[in-house]
């Protein structure tokens, strides 16, 4: 999964909160929490190599 | 009144994004995953702000700031877990005494707070519709906008189109950048 592809999708959001699109900004945004949550349960259950 | 709660607290995140571009780009401390995935906490947090101001305040708008806050909060308890244990060491510099992660955990814990008052203060009946936007709004949507995109950009250079390194050391896109 690509790291980058929550930043483009919460900018691409904030883009259409901008536009006055709240039902598109606020799926995209509610997709991209989604996204965040898919990438916290890889990062909280694999061993990090930081500074351990 | 709400609508400038909203506006300060959308300057706020602002705020806490460009420190950590400084700390990044001036200081050269490169985001971790677990960082990454606190930036995009604040990211989907102004977007929920920006539709209050843009479109009227909504529970929905502010349900959105709440799930992504738990989530980024979460990210953050668990690189404080991660560094909680003596002599497991700390990534970045501190801040005030506390490492950016613990910020992060305190911000998210305030942004959840915030979201509960201000969601007392609509159901209470003092909801406001949408208006136009005024410069001082304007300002606050060009600011996290851009700040937005340079984090693209900045995420991209680091990670390309693949999984973050846990212990980044560079640019995977900008090979020699510090």
């Amino acid at each position: 999964m690509v790291m980058v592809l929550p930043f483009i999708m919460a900018l691409v959001a904030a883009a259409l909160a901008w536009m006055g699109r709240p039902k598109a900004a606020l799926l995209l945004g509610v997709a991209t929490v989604a996204v965040q949550v898919g990438w916290l349960v890889y990062h909280a259950t694999d061993t990090l190599k930081i500074s351990l | 009144m709400s609508r400038l709660f909203d506006t300060l607290a959308l300057y706020g995140i602002s705020a806490v994004l460009a420190v950590a571009f400084y700390y990044q780009l001036v200081l050269g401390e490169l985001p971790c995953p677990l960082c990454a995935l606190q930036r995009v906490g604040f990211l989907v947090a102004g977007v929920g702000l920006m539709l209050n101001l843009r479109t009227g305040t909504s529970a929905a708008n502010y349900g959105l700031v709440l799930l992504t806050a738990v989530a980024a909060g979460s990210a953050s308890l668990r690189q404080i877990a991660l560094h909680v244990v003596p002599g497991t060491g700390s990534y970045g510099s501190a801040l005030f005494g506390m490492h950016f992660y613990t910020w992060a955990f305190v911000a998210y814990g305030a942004l959840i707070v915030y979201v509960g008052v201000m969601l007392f203060a609509v159901t209470a009946g003092r909801s406001v519709h949408a208006a136009r936007l005024n410069g001082f709004q304007v300002g606050a949507f060009g600011v996290f906008v851009a700040l937005a995109a340079a984090n693209v950009i900045a995420f991209l250079l680091e990670c390309g189109l693949g999984p973050c390194p846990d212990d980044p050391i560079g640019y995977l896109l900008l090979p020699g950048a510090p």
